[in-house]
């Protein structure tokens, strides 16, 4: 299978005045096409991290990655204005703009047609809050709107960082089914995670609890 | 050890259908009490309302850790946050002793560390540091295991038993299931209504009671 992503010699410290964390220091993974990879490893491990030098979110020290095979560069990803990527972050509490929920499933591209969009707003529940303000949604709530305009996207590479965090069982188990008839579907999956039940939902894993990080097959 | 969690009531104007309403709740105060409920049950609702309530009688106060940290972090480092919410110095001895309790591996270099280059769970192991550092009679943690491994959550536990011990009131609001399991009572929500409430081993000994119904997540 031809690397779908590539990481290269990847380095990444964050600074702050005199503090200084290194994240990474010699990276390298090839994450075929069609994989379902599972990222691990404890707070602080560069979970997010490696999943923002992906997007091109975050500027590497020196390294690069590669999108099928064409170099990311730094700055709010070409890849997902094109629909290249969907990407679910772990911050929901300021992904959203608009007043209420109405106001935020209208920003759905126009020209993208979502068959079964009323089905995934009524699994979720959403139908149910369309007049709700953001404002005053629950934390689950918040992360079932983000999951929503995540699940209408059809991008060939899925990237989703600790999605279920606040989702109750219901709900958890929505997420599975649609991440399994993605992979089945042909999508290259990237899944971080904080529960190790969900491990076995990808066929690969990434522990960045390991000195040396690399690409391993369930 | 018995007390009573005072008769609640919540609205929010821009969804009338629903409304906390929430009787006295008698507890029996052995241990720690978890609220339980899907999404959107009124989980949160009830813990912020406590806390509102209780904040103009200082003896009676509930101390609330919301889910959203950036309500709670407002300093630079968890030096800083602890010196402005007490308004004295800090215990460093003590602090350190905390930070590695909850699992970091320098904890003198994490006292001036700061929470801009922390991750999300690093955060929020932090922000338990400052309110188990605070020790507060009556405690509400918001979903405290959300971005924080299953090895540090056992931690986070142990400490909540702890607390639980010295007479202190907590509650938690959780879906996991081994924080429901070892919880002394259990609230169980629907709608903004107390569906089911008791002591958690009659409960789950309760062959018509389900934790799923409530959202609890048993695979974590």
């Amino acid at each position: 299978m031809p690397c779908h992503i590539q990481v290269k010699n990847l380095a990444l410290s964050y600074r702050w005045k005199i503090f200084q964390k290194t994240i990474f220091q010699d990276l390298n993974l090839c994450i075929p096409s069609g994989s379902f990879v599972t990222i691990i490893g404890g707070n602080g491990s560069g979970k997010s991290s490696l999943v923002k030098l992906i997007l091109g979110l975050v500027e590497p020290e020196s390294g690069e990655v590669l999108l099928n095979d064409i170099i990311v560069r730094p700055g709010y990803p070409e890849a997902i204005k094109t629909n290249r990527i969907a990407y679910l972050t772990q911050q929901i509490e300021d992904l959203f703009f608009s007043e209420t929920v109405a106001e935020e499933m209208s920003y759905q591209r126009d020209d993208v047609v979502v068959p079964n969009m009323e089905e995934i707003l009524h699994t979720l529940g959403l139908d149910t809050l369309w007049s709700r303000s953001v404002e005053s949604l629950s934390g689950g709530e918040r992360q079932s709107l983000a999951l929503a305009q995540f699940m209408m996207q059809d991008a060939p590479l899925l990237i989703l960082d600790e999605p279920s965090s606040y989702l109750d069982q219901t709900k958890a188990s929505i997420l599975k089914a649609f991440l399994e008839k993605a992979h089945q579907s042909g999508k290259t999956i990237l899944h971080v995670t904080q529960f190790v039940s969900e491990l076995k939902w990808g066929t690969h894993v990434i522990d960045l609890d390991q000195s040396n990080v690399s690409l391993a097959t369930l | 050890m018995n007390h009573t969690i005072p008769a609640l009531r919540k609205t929010y104007g821009d969804n009338p259908s629903f409304i906390l309403e929430a009787p006295e709740q008698s507890i029996s105060g052995a241990g720690y009490t978890c609220i339980i409920g899907e999404n959107g049950s009124g989980k949160s609702t009830y813990g912020e309302t406590l806390a509102e309530l209780s904040s103009h009688n200082s003896d009676e106060k509930w101390y609330y850790l919301p889910q959203h940290l950036d309500r709670f972090l407002f300093a630079e480092n968890v030096s800083e946050q602890l010196s402005a919410l007490l308004s004295q110095e800090i215990n460093q001895t003590r602090l350190v002793s905390l930070i590695e309790e909850l699992g970091f591996s320098d904890p003198e270099g994490m006292l001036h560390f700061p929470f801009l280059l922390m991750s999300g769970g690093e955060r929020r192991r932090m922000a338990l540091v400052c309110v188990f550092y605070l020790e507060p009679a009556r405690l509400i943690l918001d979903e405290p295991e959300i971005g924080v491994t299953t090895k540090e959550n056992m931690v986070l536990l142990s400490k909540l038993h702890n607390l639980a011990g010295t007479n202190a009131r907590v509650i938690i609001i959780s879906h996991n299931a081994e924080f429901v399991r070892q919880s002394s009572d259990i609230i169980c929500l629907i709608n903004g209504k107390i569906a089911r409430a008791g002591r958690t081993e009659e409960l789950i000994s309760d062959p018509n009671f389900e934790l799923e119904k409530y959202g609890v997540r048993f695979s974590q």
